[in-house]
């Protein structure tokens, strides 16, 4: 359980990233890839399952709660008028 | 959720059948009331909003504050109330109120607004002075001008060198016929934050109500209306990085504060603020708001270490560079910075290709010598080449390092041709000098 949970963390991470690497402006490309490592480093001693999962909700959450639109990592590129 | 039947009684959208009305959240007091229009689903002509009179509903019952409903595809009005009624708690608790205390605007030059001259107009046969601070925003001093010509009393309170009110001076200013005091929470030329929770527990000893003007402190720095003593506060939406054009006003309702309205119309937003609410940006400031409240902690402690870093930098490389406004009480992502014998102009337009070329997020600097600076006591030619640094949750350690950089260098280059730099390190005092035309 506990080995599965971590992957399944480490492949959040991962994906998190990955998507980051997408935001076209280089502020908010810079802070999400900041955010996100210093987030997970946070937490990485987070020992109890239903705490976990509630930070990984919380992870997954859009960025707003009506999200209908396209993908949120592009969402402010046409405001990334840096 | 309970369904009820009610005539409308509006004259103006001619509501003829009865509509249905469906009561959200629990409890004995609703906040929110939506309205669903049988109608609406087919018709599109109806384009404009459907409003809800708050007279309406007083007179079935529970007390209720109204809300504009937007009628528009494909949303449908029940959608566009939820998303009102989130965003109000969202703003709400960031500052500690009810969500019935907020109420959507413009921006926080609007709230601004509102708040001086509508609090000032409705006690304006009974109470006719205000007090408010040298360094405030230009809305508010603005505002206050306007109310002069109305026959309205201002005392502008003088601030000192740090940049904070002196509160024995600002007791001494408040008389029986004070309607409001204004003070705005942290500066945004100069950073510096004033002790609201002193001026609040002066206010509400007085009697008088207390405005602050927190659009550059929401979401920065934690804030509590009511551990604060706060009557009215103006946020501003784009300043906690949510869209532009959006802002709200916290206007206290235990004990009630009155305002005149601004803006006549359909009586929205409890009637001080008519108008259709705009639900896409509110949206976006709510969820600006719950970032900002999640965010608070990790922001400043970045933005302290971003702001050690540029200004050690600088006061290490270079003499002569005065910091504006108090070091204690100061919000570290707007720092202030005077550079001694550098003609302000010239360092401005170097450092102007800088910031154009590595992000506008990071430095911002303004032409004329500002008002809030000749408040603070500084001298004309150090008053002309002050900067101010922005540094905010997306700025990077490199865009600092890079301005701190060219800032140096520029400072360093225009201060090699300055004679005044010259005469100083030959050791002239500059203030000896008599001055000749000729």
């Amino acid at each position: 359980m506990a080995a599965s949970s971590r992957a399944l963390v480490l492949d959040l991470y991962r994906a998190m990233l990955r998507e980051s690497k997408h935001f076209s402006a280089y502020n908010y490309r810079m802070y999400a890839i900041r955010r996100i490592r210093d987030a997970f480093r946070e937490n990485k001693n987070v020992k109890d399952p239903v705490e976990i999962q509630a930070l990984v909700n919380k992870a997954k959450r859009p960025w707003n709660h009506f999200s209908t639109g396209p993908h949120w990592s592009t969402v402010f590129d046409r405001q990334a008028g840096h | 959720m309970n369904t009820i039947l009610v005539h409308s009684e509006s004259s103006i959208s001619a509501f003829e059948r009865p509509h249905r009305i469906v009561l959200l959240g629990a409890g004995k007091k609703p906040g929110i009331w939506a309205v669903t229009d049988p109608r609406t689903q087919s018709a599109s002509s109806w384009s404009t909003g459907r409003f809800l009179w708050s007279s309406l509903l007083q007179s079935s019952g529970p007390a209720v504050s109204g809300v504009a409903c937007l009628d528009r595809c494909p949303h449908s009005v029940g959608t566009d109330v939820m998303h009102l009624f989130l965003c109000l708690q969202q703003v709400a608790s960031l500052i500690g109120a009810d969500p019935r205390e907020i109420i959507f605007t413009s921006g926080a030059t609007e709230s601004n607004n509102i708040a001086v001259k509508g609090v000032a107009r409705f006690y304006r046969s009974r109470k006719k002075h205000l007090i408010t601070t040298q360094t405030e925003h230009k809305c508010v001093l603005d505002s206050c001008r306007s109310l002069e010509a109305e026959g309205f009393k201002v005392t502008y309170l003088p601030v000192q060198k740090s940049g904070i009110i002196d509160l024995q001076e600002l007791e001494a200013a408040i008389q029986p016929d004070t309607s409001l005091v204004s003070v705005m929470t942290v500066n945004n030329e100069i950073g510096v934050k004033q002790p609201i929770a002193e001026i609040g527990r002066i206010c509400s000893s007085k009697k008088v109500y207390f405005h602050t003007d927190a659009a550059q402190a929401v979401g920065k720095i934690p804030l509590d209306v009511n551990d604060m003593k706060i009557d009215l506060m103006s946020i501003s939406g784009h300043k906690i990085y949510g869209p532009k054009g959006v802002g709200a006003i916290y206007i206290r309702r235990r004990p009630r504060v009155r305002v005149e309205a601004l803006q006549s119309g359909g009586g929205q937003e409890r009637g001080l603020r008519s108008g259709t609410v705009p639900t896409p940006l509110v949206v976006g400031m709510g969820a600006a708001c719950e970032v900002a409240q999640q965010e608070m902690e990790y922001d400043h402690e970045r933005i302290s270490k971003l702001a050690e870093r540029l200004t050690q930098k600088i006061m290490k490389s270079l003499p002569d560079v005065v910091m504006n406004g108090d070091p204690e009480q100061h919000y570290p992502g707007c720092i202030n910075l005077s550079f001694a014998y550098v003609e302000g102009e010239s360092l401005l337009m170097a450092l102007k290709d800088v910031a154009l070329s590595s992000g506008s997020a990071c430095t911002s600097a303004s032409l004329e010598p500002s008002y809030v600076l000749r408040a603070i006591g500084t001298d004309e030619d150090l008053a002309h080449s002050s900067i101010r640094f922005g540094i905010g949750r997306f700025t990077t350690e490199e865009e600092v390092d890079f301005t701190v950089e060219k800032c140096i260098h520029h400072v360093k280059r225009l201060r090699e041709m300055s004679p005044l730099w010259e005469m100083v390190q030959d050791g002239i005092d500059l203030k000896s000098i008599k001055w000749t035309q000729h």
